[in-house]
């Protein structure tokens, strides 16, 4: 192929170039559409002769120049140009960065909030391991203050912290832990609460963005990451952690309001935050993991690695998670549930969920716990009970703290009723007995 | 600054800042009785009614927690309520960028 040739194939190639696609170039200087990040990425950078890189920019910027300055056509040559330079010039760290912007805007343009899109983008990067490598620098993580685990803000390119990441080896009582709680074994006692394993908080916190999605909307995008990390500052020695990774939301911790102010804050927002809690069994909603945006009035929660049990031992021991929620003495849960909240929660595909939440690899302990609650909450809602006195149910509190909350004696009782009839496995029977208990006693 | 349970400490808010604020005060230190600001009084009352969860491989620490195996949390009657608060519940659920311990 002539060089004229080669110049009015890439000239094509460039102006059919959709946004969403990317170039590679072979080693005649043609370019074509490329079919994947990674691949492009890594045949740029080891495939591509450096003459060919150079000739290949050079028949570009001719045809380039010959276009008027300022026209509709400049301008879309010049965003096209873009592309060709990302897989002639670019280095890792630009290449990444060009794509992350591009990303962005198509989010954005497609109706996508800012800062949900940066999210995505920067979950999508983390994703793709070699992107991540190429991004190594601007996502070094800066870590999170105080807490148990460790924590590291995840900025974006200009340098705004747009989420959290939480790698589960250094959740508490996991071997790197930073926080001076680290264990270099497995232990049933050295869960963060009864019934939790050590090292399951990241699928925590993403089953609970599950339950949220589309249900009430209300938590942060929260996702599964794997993303580089340096071993040490300075070093290029680079490991892959996976965690959890949660977008920023707008607000202040409820630690910091005073009384009023959270008297203050909307009925709805406390009960719908309040709802969830009780359906993913929110053994840690203190006042750090909420966070009040007071020109909006919105309430968002967040940190949801303590929801849950890991297993639901029928033999004994601990058979429900320990739900403490801080709202439980706040106005806005002593009032009937909000109606339109209610209808939600009514219309919650609890199947489906479930489905779902085995999908993350969410332990069948949980999915379980997650049915009993359920189940609980649609016949104690059926009462008439308000979210205050339904916590108060399934939390030990100060006058009961020498006996199991009501939930928790009932699934007992239920538990040994099976045992005594060597049914212990049988789940059906289980909830059948459960059921029939609940609408008995509440 | 070295504290131990009889240091008459009190946890401030934004120290130093115009809407600096005591959220709870132990004057005879963590290991006597605690006085919540009025600020603060839904902490103060789940504090009394749910208490701070003590994590299962913690409550050796904890006599309330030791003598029944059920109890799970300390609560603000417990004479160990001021040793969770400062030991667990500060560390693992305050801000330490807008929290700090003061001697008073």
């Amino acid at each position: 192929m002539s060089e004229l040739n080669i110049r009015l194939h890439n000239i094509q190639v460039i102006a059919n170039l959709e946004v969403n696609e990317r170039l590679q170039v072979d080693k005649k200087g043609r370019l074509k559409v490329a079919t994947g990040l990674s691949k492009l990425v890594g045949s740029i950078i080891k495939n591509i002769p450096k003459e060919t890189e150079q000739a290949t920019v050079d028949l570009a910027k001719r045809d380039f120049e010959k276009i008027e300055f300022g026209t509709d056509e400049y301008i879309n040559f010049q965003k096209r140009l873009s592309a060709l330079h990302i897989v002639s010039q670019g280095k890792q760290e630009e290449i990444a960065f060009i794509w992350y912007d591009r990303r962005f805007q198509n989010l954005v343009e497609s109706g996508v909030k800012d800062r949900v899109a940066e999210a995505i983008v920067t979950a999508e990067i983390c994703e793709d391991k070699s992107i991540s490598e190429a991004s190594k620098a601007p996502l070094l993580p800066e870590a999170t203050e105080g807490g148990t685990s460790g924590s590291y803000f995840l900025k974006n390119r200009a340098g705004k912290k747009i989420g959290v990441f939480k790698p589960q080896d250094e959740e508490i009582f996991m071997p790197n832990n930073p926080r001076g709680h680290e264990a270099k074994y497995f232990e049933e006692r050295l869960g963060p609460r009864s019934g939790h394993i050590q090292g399951t908080s990241f699928l925590k916190e993403i089953a609970a963005y599950s339950i949220a999605k589309g249900l009430f909307d209300h938590v942060p995008l929260t996702t599964k990451l794997e993303i580089p990390f340096r071993q040490k500052p300075n070093s290029d020695s680079v490991i892959h952690k996976r965690g959890s990774f949660q977008a920023f939301a707008e607000g202040e911790p409820i630690e910091v309001l005073k009384t009023e102010q959270i008297r203050d804050m909307p009925v709805k927002e406390v009960q719908k935050m309040a709802l969830f809690d009780l359906m993913v069994g929110n053994s840690d909603r203190n006042m750090g993991n909420a966070l009040y945006d007071s020109n909006e009035g919105v309430l968002t929660p967040i940190d949801h690695g303590l929801v849950f049990l890991d297993s639901l031992d029928w033999m004994g021991g601990f058979p429900i998670s320990e739900l403490n929620c801080q709202w439980v003495v706040w106005p806005q849960v002593r009032v009937p549930l909000d109606s339109e909240l209610r209808e939600s929660f009514l219309n919650y595909d609890l199947e489906k969920k479930c489905q779902d939440l085995g999908a993350l690899e969410i332990s069948e302990g949980s999915i379980r716990e997650h049915k009993i609650r359920i189940i609980f909450l649609r016949e104690a809602l059926a009462k008439d009970l308000t979210l205050a006195k339904i916590a108060q149910l399934c939390t030990q509190t100060e006058e009961d703290s020498d006996r199991p909350n009501f939930l928790e004696a009932i699934v007992r009782e239920v538990m040994y009723s099976l045992l005594d009839e060597d049914l212990a496995s049988d789940e059906e029977e289980f909830f059948r007995r459960f059921i029939e208990i609940i609408k008995q006693k509440l | 600054m070295h504290i131990d349970e009889s240091t008459p400490i009190q946890l401030v808010y934004h120290a130093g800042a115009p809407d600096e604020r005591v959220v709870v005060r132990f004057p005879q230190g963590y290991g006597d009785v605690a006085v919540f600001g009025k600020e603060d009084a839904f902490l103060e009352a789940a504090m009394k009614q749910i208490g701070i969860v003590i994590p299962p491989a913690k409550r050796k620490g904890y006599p309330e927690c030791e003598r029944s195996p059920v109890q799970r949390a300390v609560f603000l009657k417990n004479a160990s309520f001021g040793k969770a608060f400062y030991e667990i519940y500060f560390v693992e659920n305050m801000d330490p960028t807008r929290f700090s311990w003061k001697r008073i």
